[in-house]
C-alpha cells in the first residue's frame, strides 16, 4: 500500500504529455502553403479551420441551430520571415489560440519556391513532432498560395479536404508528405510534386467565385528544384508506372480509318511488370503493362461482337498507351529525372554496376538506359452491351 | 426474609411486584441448589431492581452448563429473566396424559401454532393401555416417543441451550420432575414468496429467484441436484442474531480442502451480528482491500446450481436473498445465466460486446479527454472538427466536463435505484433528458461528451454483476483524474496498474484472472466463448475437482449413420 501511494506521487515526476490544451483553445491548421518572396524571405500561408458559425455565436443560442452549422469556417493567415518556425510564432502573435499542426494534413508549396529550390525549407515539417507525413503535398502553379488556401472548394468546406479527396480518388497524382521527403532525401531518386492550378469555370459561380481548384499535371524535381513539367495526360502514363493504371480511360479513333469518332476504355485492372538487365554496365529496362479493359462509349457502328473488330481496336488502345508512356520516359530521361525509381533497382540487384554507373551519376546513365515497353490490353467486356445501337444488323439493314 | 421492596413500599400489592418477588425466590433457590451463592445473593436483590436482573443474567450467561431445573416454576422464573417481560413469549400449562405437568414455552411469532397445537393434542391425550406413566422409564424418552408427530425433536439438559432454542424460534417443554427439555421445532411466520430475481433477469431460463427464507433457499437448490451428494452443512454467525449459514457443495466433484477452507474462514468470524450475505463475504475475501467482488454473489439458484457442478461451493446466508459461490473469478463478470439456455454463437457474441463495454465503462469518458485534450492527431479531421464545433464556447476544461456529466449521471441514477417505485422511472428518464438536453442547450456541456457519458453508463449497467459493475463505475473517476493529467499515459499507467492489481488477486486460493492470468487454454471453451454444452465435457481447470469429467466425450449429436444403426 505504502509503495503503491509512493508511487503514485512519483508519477508526475515522469516524461509525460504535459501540453494540455483544450479544444477551444487550438487554432487547427488544415493546410501549410509555403512559398519564396526573395531569397531567403519565405512566406508561409495557414489554413486555420476556424470555429464553426454556430459555435462563434452565442453560446444559449447554439443548440438549435447546431446541426447545420457544423463546417467550420475557413481562416487563412499570411506571415512573411526567414524561418518557418519564427513565422510560426509570428502568426501566433496574432491568432489568439494556439497553433496545433497535427491536422495539417496538406502542405502546398508555391511555384517560386520550387522552381528557386526548395533547399531545406521544409525540413520543419520533418523535424516537428506534430506533422503527420501521411499528409499530402502538392504544388500550386499560376498563382498565389495565398489565393489557393482561400479558394472555396466545390463540395467540401475545406479545400485541403477536396483535393485530397480528388488525389486519394486515384485519378490525380497522389504524393504523401514522406513518399516525397524519401525522394528528396537520396541524390538518383527525383520527387515529384502534383500541380494544382486554379482555373476558371462557370461551375464556380454558385460558391461566389470565378475559379476553382483543379488537379493537374506534375512537376519533376532534379535535386531541389522542378526542372520539368508533366501534364495531366502525361500524368496518366506516371500512374500506370506507378501501378495506380487502374480507373484510368483510354479514348482511340475507333472508326475503319481514324475519324472523329471514339470509343473509351475504361482501365478495370492495371499492373506493372519491371524487369531489369545490366548489358556491360548499362542497364536495360523491360516493363511491361497489362491491363484489362471495358468498354464504356463507343461511337461508331462497328460490331463489337466481331473478334476482328475487338482486336483492332484493343490494338490501337495498346498502341496509345505505348505511345504515351513511352514519350513520357523519353522526357524524364531527356530531364535526366527518374520519379519512378527505375535506378533503385539496379542498386538493389547490380550493386557492382551501381557503383560505377549510380549514385550522383544516375541521371546521365538513366538518360543512355534503354527502354523496352510491352503493352497487354485484353477486352473483358463491351459493359452492359455489345454491338452499338446503330451496328444492329436488323431488318432495315 | 425481609423483600426490599416490601420494606420500601409495604406488602407487595401490585401483581408485578409479585411476580418479580415469586421470581427471585425461585432464582434464589434454584442458584443456592447449585451452589452459586453470590449470584443467589443477587438474585435476591432482582425482586426489585432491574439493573441486578441484568447484571443476574450476564453472570448466567457465563456460567457454562447450567441444568434445567425440574421445577416448574424455577423454569418459569429463568426463562422469566432470560426473555424479560416479552409478549410473544408463551406459557403453556398442560398436564401428560395421566402424568406430570408439562409447561411449553414457546415465541408465538415464530412458531406454527397449528402445527404445534396438533403436537400439543397428542401429548395430553390419554396414553395407550399398558403405557401408563407406571411404565414409563424417563419420562423424557416417553414424551419425544409420543411427538413423532412433529418435525424434529431435540432435547438437552442445558439451560443456555433450552433458552437458545425458545429464541431460535423452536417450543421448549419442561417436563416437572425431569431435568431434561425437550424442543419441538415446528417454525413458522411470515416470509416472501419465491418470484423472479429482480437484479439478475433474464429471457430465458428459470425465472425463480433466491428469497430471505434459508429453508426456501436451500429447497431451491436441493430440488435442482437430487443427489445425496449434495451436502449442506450449516453453522450460526453472529453472537447476537445467531444467524444460521448454509455451506453447500457437491460431495465427489467439490475438494475437500476447499469446503474446509470456507468452514474455516465462516468459523473464523466474531461478530454480532449478519444481516446479508454481503457481509459475510467481506469476512472471508481473501484480499479485502479491494474493489473487485472476489465472491461471487447471485440471487438465482440456477447460477449456484450451476457452480456447483463446477466444483465450487456456494453460502447461503439465512435472511439474504443472495447467495454467495466461492471461488469467484474475473471471468464471471461478462457471464450470464441466459448464456447457457441461449444458443451458442449468440453467447459468444454477447460475451465480447460485455468484455468491451466493459472497457468502455471503464475508460470511456477518460479515453475521450485524453484524445481531445492531449492527443488531438488520434482523431480523424472531420470528427475533430464537429467536436471543436461543439466544444465552442463551453466554458470548463474537458476533465471538469466529463467530471460533472458522470457525477449527474450517478445522480440520476442512485435518484433513480433509492426513489420510491412510483417515482424511480420517471425521475431516471425525466433527470437524464431533461439534464442532458438543456446541459447542451446552455452551453455548460458539449453534446458529444453526454453521449460519452451516457454510452459509459449504459455499458455499464450491462455487466450481469452488480458489484462488478459498481466497482467499474468507482474506478471510473480515478481514470478521468489520471486522463486529465497526464493523457493516454496517464491511462495507460492507470491501466497497467488496475491489470496487475487484477492479477495479483486470488479467490480462495484460485487466481482471480484464471483462465488468462494463468493461462489455461483448456478453460476457454467457457470463457468468451461458450461452446455447445455436449462439447464442455470438463469442468473448469482453473477451479481444482475431484472428479474433473463432466460429461461425455463425443456426444456431438448427428443423424444415424446410413444402414449401419445409430452410433455409440
Amino acid at each position: 500500500m505504502r509503495r503503491a501511494v509512493a508511487l503514485l506521487l512519483l508519477l508526475p515526476l515522469l516524461t509525460g504529455c504535459w501540453s494540455r490544451r483544450e479544444l477551444n483553445d487550438l487554432a487547427l491548421v488544415v493546410s501549410v502553403g509555403i512559398d519564396l518572396v526573395e531569397p531567403a524571405v519565405y512566406e508561409v500561408t495557414l489554413g486555420v479551420a476556424g470555429p464553426g458559425a454556430a459555435g462563434s455565436g452565442a453560446a444559449g443560442a447554439g443548440g438549435g441551430q447546431q446541426g447545420g452549422e457544423r463546417q467550420p469556417v475557413k481562416i487563412v493567415v499570411t506571415e512573411r520571415g526567414r524561418s518557418f518556425a519564427g513565422i510560426l510564432r509570428a502568426v501566433e502573435l496574432r491568432l489568439p489560440r494556439r497553433i496545433n499542426l497535427t491536422h495539417a494534413l496538406w502542405v502546398v508549396v508555391g511555384e517560386r519556391l520550387a522552381e528557386h529550390g526548395i533547399g531545406d525549407s521544409l525540413d520543419f515539417i520533418l523535424r516537428a513532432p506534430e506533422f503527420r507525413l501521411q499528409g499530402m503535398i502538392m504544388m500550386i502553379r499560376g498563382r498565389s498560395v495565398r489565393e489557393l488556401l482561400e479558394a472555396h472548394p466545390l463540395m467540401e468546406a475545406l479545400e485541403s479536404k477536396a483535393l485530397t479527396e480528388i488525389a486519394q480518388a486515384r485519378i490525380g497524382l497522389e504524393m504523401r508528405l514522406w513518399e516525397f521527403f524519401s525522394a528528396r532525401a537520396t541524390e538518383y531518386r527525383a520527387a515529384m510534386l502534383p500541380i494544382v492550378e486554379l482555373v476558371d469555370t462557370p461551375d464556380a459561380g454558385p460558391i461566389g467565385q470565378r475559379y476553382v481548384a483543379k488537379l493537374g499535371g506534375a512537376a519533376i524535381m532534379r535535386e531541389d528544384r522542378v526542372v520539368l513539367y508533366l501534364d495531366a495526360q502525361e500524368v496518366r502514363a506516371i500512374k500506370w508506372l506507378r501501378g495506380h493504371g487502374r480507373e484510368g480511360v483510354i479514348t482511340v479513333p475507333c472508326g475503319e480509318e481514324p475519324g472523329a469518332q471514339d470509343i473509351s476504355f475504361r482501365i478495370t485492372r492495371a499492373s506493372v511488370r519491371t524487369r531489369t538487365a545490366v548489358k556491360g554496365n548499362r542497364p536495360h529496362f523491360d516493363l511491361i503493362l497489362q491491363g484489362r479493359l471495358r468498354v464504356s462509349e463507343m461511337q461508331c457502328p462497328r460490331p463489337l461482337t466481331d473478334q476482328q473488330v475487338q482486336a483492332e481496336l484493343v490494338a490501337r488502345a495498346e498502341q496509345e498507351l505505348q505511345d504515351l508512356v513511352m514519350q513520357v520516359i523519353r522526357k524524364l530521361q531527356e530531364a535526366e529525372v527518374d520519379p519512378l525509381f527505375f535506378g533503385e533497382r539496379i542498386r538493389a540487384l547490380y550493386p557492382g554496376v551501381w557503383r560505377q554507373v549510380g549514385g550522383k551519376n544516375w541521371g546521365k546513365t538513366w538518360r543512355e538506359s534503354p527502354v523496352h515497353l510491352t503493352v497487354d490490353l485484353r477486352l473483358d467486356t463491351t459493359g452492359l452491351m455489345s454491338d452499338p445501337l446503330r451496328a444492329k444488323s436488323g431488318p432495315e439493314g | 426474609m425481609r423483600y426490599r421492596a416490601s420494606a420500601r413500599g409495604g406488602a407487595p400489592c401490585t401483581l408485578r411486584q409479585r411476580r418479580e418477588i415469586e421470581q427471585s425466590r425461585q432464582l434464589t433457590a434454584y442458584l443456592s441448589a447449585l451452589g452459586l451463592h453470590g449470584e443467589a445473593r443477587l438474585a435476591f436483590r432482582a425482586a426489585s431492581s432491574a439493573h441486578a436482573r441484568t447484571k443476574l443474567l450476564e453472570l448466567l450467561r457465563r456460567q457454562a452448563d447450567l441444568p434445567v431445573p425440574s421445577s416448574l416454576d424455577q423454569v418459569r422464573a429463568l426463562i422469566g429473566l432470560y426473555f424479560g417481560q416479552a409478549e410473544d413469549l408463551i406459557y403453556r400449562d398442560l398436564q401428560l396424559g395421566g402424568g406430570p405437568m408439562v409447561v411449553a414455552v414457546f415465541l408465538n411469532s415464530l412458531v406454527d401454532e397449528k402445527l404445534l397445537e396438533r403436537n400439543l393434542k397428542v401429548l395430553i391425550a390419554p396414553p395407550p393401555q399398558g403405557q401408563g406413566p407406571e411404565s414409563w422409564t424417563n419420562v423424557a424418552t416417553y414424551v419425544r416417543l409420543r411427538l413423532a408427530t412433529s418435525p424434529e425433536t431435540n432435547e438437552t439438559r442445558n439451560l443456555d441451550q433450552a433458552v437458545q432454542w425458545i429464541a431460535e424460534g423452536r417450543t421448549l417443554l419442561f417436563i416437572a420432575g425431569s431435568d431434561r427439555a425437550i424442543a419441538i421445532n415446528v417454525t413458522g411466520g411470515p416470509h416472501r414468496a419465491v418470484e423472479e430475481s429482480k437484479s439478475e433477469r433474464i429471457i430465458r431460463g428459470p425465472r425463480e429467484g433466491f428469497v430471505e427464507s434459508l429453508q426456501v433457499n436451500t429447497t431451491l437448490i436441493r430440488r435442482r441436484i437430487r443427489d445425496p451428494r449434495l451436502r449442506m452443512t450449516m453453522l450460526t454467525v453472529g453472537e447476537i442474531t445467531h444467524t444460521r449459514v448454509v455451506v453447500a457443495h457437491i460431495a465427489t466433484v467439490c475438494k475437500q480442502s476447499l469446503v474446509d477452507e470456507v468452514l474455516h474462514r465462516l468459523r473464523r468470524i466474531r461478530i454480532d451480528g449478519i444481516l446479508d450475505s454481503g457481509q459475510v463475504a467481506e469476512f472471508i475475501e481473501d484480499t479485502p482491500w479491494t474493489l473487485f467482488p472476489l465472491i461471487r454473489s447471485t440471487e438465482r439458484p440456477d447460477v449456484v446450481v450451476g457452480c456447483l457442478l463446477e466444483g465450487r461451493c456456494a453460502i447461503i446466508v439465512d435472511g439474504s436473498p443472495y447467495a454467495l459461490v466461492v471461488p469467484g473469478s474475473f471471468v464471471d463478470l461478462v457471464q450470464s445465466a441466459e448464456d447457457y439456455y441461449e444458443r451458442f454463437p449468440a453467447a459468444f457474441l454477447i460475451r465480447i460486446v460485455r468484455l468491451l463495454f466493459a472497457l468502455v465503462a471503464l475508460f470511456g469518458p477518460s479515453l475521450y479527454v485524453a484524445m481531445t485534450t492531449f492527443h488531438r492527431e488520434m482523431i480523424p479531421t472531420n470528427l475533430l472538427f464537429s467536436i471543436m464545433a461543439s466544444r465552442e464556447g463551453v466554458p470548463f476544461p474537458a476533465v471538469l466536463e466529463a467530471l460533472i456529466m458522470e457525477l449527474g449521471f450517478e445522480i440520476i441514477r442512485e435518484a433513480g435505484v433509492r426513489m420510491p417505485t412510483q417515482l424511480g422511472q420517471s425521475v431516471s428518464i425525466v433527470g437524464a433528458l431533461i439534464l442532458g438536453e438543456s446541459a447542451i442547450q446552455a452551453g455548460i456541456v458539449s453534446a458529444p461528451m453526454i453521449i460519452t457519458v451516457a454510452v459509459t453508463g449504459l455499458a455499464s449497467l450491462m455487466l450481469p454483476d452488480v458489484t462488478t459493475s459498481l466497482a467499474l463505475r468507482v474506478l471510473r473517476f480515478p481514470m478521468l483524474l489520471l486522463a486529465g493529467t497526464f493523457g493516454a499515459y496517464g491511462l495507460t499507467l492507470g491501466g497497467a496498474a488496475l491489470l496487475t492489481h487484477l492479477l495479483s488477486l486470488r479467490s480462495f486460493g484460485v487466481p482471480y484472472m484464471a483462465p488468462f492470468g494463468p493461462f489455461l487454454p483448456s478453460d476457454f471453451d467457457d470463457t468468451l466463448v461458450r461452446m455447445p454444452t455436449w462439447a464442455l465435457v470438463r469442468r473448469p481447470a482453473s477451479i481444482e475437482q475431484t472428479d474433473t469429467r463432466r460429461a461425455q466425450r463425443k456426444k456431438k449429436p448427428r443423424p444415424p449413420r446410413q444402414g449401419g444403426g445409430s452410433s455409440a
